[in-house]
């Protein structure tokens, strides 16, 4: 059973708080939709919640261990894909899937494309990330998301730059992954991924300049 | 009209990276066979000179490594946005464990430090130890090589399985770092092979001019280089075809200035050369032939070398000339 924990999490920049209190348990079974309006907190909670940012105060926990404290086996179990499709340029997309993949130590097979392509990037492999458009960027970051295999998948903003094919194959996968692994997920509008079963969770404000706070619906 | 011939001057030092982005073999292979010829940039290397100088007092070497310092610390800040930090690609870092960061990290720098390659073989060159210069120039090669080897090794050779390989990830982050290292090219790779002859020869030739008065002069141009603005530094070393142009005009000025007759030489020959490169570039961009911007790069070149002969007539006027760079600089900011 993968769980991961939020206890009394805080997060400033500066003297100023955005988040206040975040406290709240996920685990595996569903896909967890976290939601909130423009600039409430939803991608640094998602920072945290990846290991890429350190909150101010609390803990985050994946399965009782500490994820700030960047430990190489608890890494390997998170993969974040961020908002922006942002990526090394130069590197042609089969470089930057197999870079990507030496970093977490994941064995990579000579034909990178064959058994694993939900996204239809075999034609594009020897195109460089720059020249990509947006949506096939996202297309990479996602492919690399789910290639992974991590028990902790977080999706920020993951529709952005989608055509409609693309949204209807990440929701298949979401849905799939979510069944025995944790996926963490913003999105403005989740109709269109088509999942049924979400468990949301709502950052809001506390109130003027105090920052928010997480709230869950079950 | 001297002034409008001026700011044209100045735009094209501003636009250098453009015209150096033609890329084109030709130019780049002329640029290798003939900078040893050309190009004496004394002035790039003015700090290690005064550090190197016997005679040079404790202010002096102390203000010369602030000023290293503070340029290799520009130099390196400006990489930055080039070569993107891991921890700046979430899908990346947050599978990366400190440690592997911090190898990264490691790698990173040293990529950011290719100059150090033309830097230390001169000063070993300056220090009066010929070995260590020849032992470092071909260190500075090895380098060039293997990193122009990365880029071209065909990702299907190696290894399928890179668990744990830490040279094939040494290839692929190299491979990654092809549009900033200096070396991912053929094109790229014979051009700065070109730059690191004339480095070592400047080195080779100060070293033997003995009435060079190296405390005082690099001490003075040494505070003039600490008191630019730290955005006009970064912006020029962020481009550094842009660095390169104006070493071009400055470093002979600065010849002129300590009262060498090859400075003038050499002031009159870069700024034709250079005419001449950025029309070869422009028409190769399918630009027409432009008389106005030659006759600019003309006046500037004599406004460089009235500059120098005023400073060595009025000893006087020294700091005017120590000016040159700082103005240089930042008017390549504020000229579009």
């Amino acid at each position: 059973m993968i769980s991961l924990k939020l206890d009394g999490v805080k997060k400033g920049f500066g003297e100023r708080c955005i988040i206040q209190d975040a406290t709240a348990s996920f685990a595996e079974g569903a896909a967890h939709l976290l939601s909130g309006r423009n600039g409430i907190g939803k991608t640094v909670l998602l920072e945290i919640m990846g290991g890429l940012s350190a909150p101010t105060c609390g803990t985050v926990q994946l399965d009782g261990r500490d994820v700030t404290r960047k430990h190489p086996a608890t890494c390997r179990r998170i993969v974040m894909a961020q908002a922006e499709s942002s990526f090394l340029d130069s590197l042609t997309v089969e470089a930057a899937v197999r870079l990507f993949m030496a970093l977490r130590n994941l064995p990579a097979k000579k034909s990178l494309f064959i058994d694993f392509d939900p996204f239809s990037l075999a034609p594009w492999a020897k195109t460089e990330f720059r020249r990509l458009s947006l949506g096939w960027r996202k297309r990479v970051i996602l492919h690399m998301s789910f290639v992974a295999d991590a028990d902790v998948t977080i999706l920020d903003e993951p529709t952005v730059g989608l055509d409609t094919v693309g949204v209807s194959i990440l929701g298949a996968l979401i849905k799939e992954r979510a069944c025995h692994q944790l996926v963490l997920l913003t999105c403005h509008d989740p109709a269109p991924l088509g999942l049924k079963d979400v468990h949301e969770h709502l950052l809001k404000s506390s109130g003027k300049d105090e920052g928010s706070v997480l709230v869950t619906y079950h | 009209m001297p002034t409008v011939h001026l700011h044209y001057a100045l735009s094209y030092i501003a636009n250098t990276a453009e015209f150096m982005r033609a890329r084109k073999t030709a130019i780049l292979l002329s640029a290798f066979l003939m900078a040893p010829l050309l190009a004496i940039p004394g002035a790039l290397l003015f700090p290690f000179f005064a550090l190197a100088d016997a005679s040079v007092g404790w202010v002096v070497r102390f203000s010369m490594l602030i000023v290293i310092a503070l340029a290799w610390h520009a130099w390196l800040t400006s990489q930055k946005p080039l070569l993107r930090s891991i921890c700046d690609i979430p899908v990346l870092a947050s599978g990366c464990s400190r440690q592997r960061l911090m190898q990264l990290s490691l790698f990173r720098y040293l990529i950011f430090c290719w100059p150090l390659g033309f830097l230390l073989p001169a000063l070993f060159v300056v220090a009066d130890s010929g070995r260590r210069g020849i032992v470092t120039s071909l260190w500075t090669l090895g380098v060039i090589t293997f990193t122009s080897l990365a880029k071209q090794i065909p990702l299907n050779r190696l290894p399928h399985s890179l668990s744990g390989s830490r040279s094939s990830l040494m290839v692929l982050a190299a491979r990654a770092c092809g549009d900033v290292t200096p070396f991912s090219d053929a094109t790229r790779f014979a051009r700065y092979l070109g730059m690191l002859t004339p480095v070592v020869c400047a080195a080779w030739l100060c070293r033997d001019i003995d009435q060079i008065p190296f405390a005082r002069y690099h001490f003075a141009i040494g505070l003039a280089v600490a008191c630019l603005p730290l955005r006009g530094l970064l912006a020029a070393a962020a481009d550094e075809d842009k660095a390169f142009g104006a070493l071009y005009v400055c470093s002979p000025a600065y010849k002129v200035l300590v009262g060498l007759r090859s400075g003038w030489v050499v002031l009159f020959f870069n700024g034709m050369v250079y005419t001449v490169f950025a029309h070869f570039s422009r028409l190769n961009q399918g630009a027409p032939f432009d008389w106005a911007t030659l006759a600019a790069v003309a006046s500037f070149t004599s406004v460089c070398i009235l500059l120098g002969q005023l400073v060595r007539a009025r000893p006087r006027w020294d700091g005017a000339l120590l000016f040159l760079p700082l103005v240089l600089f930042i008017i390549g900011d504020v000229v579009p």
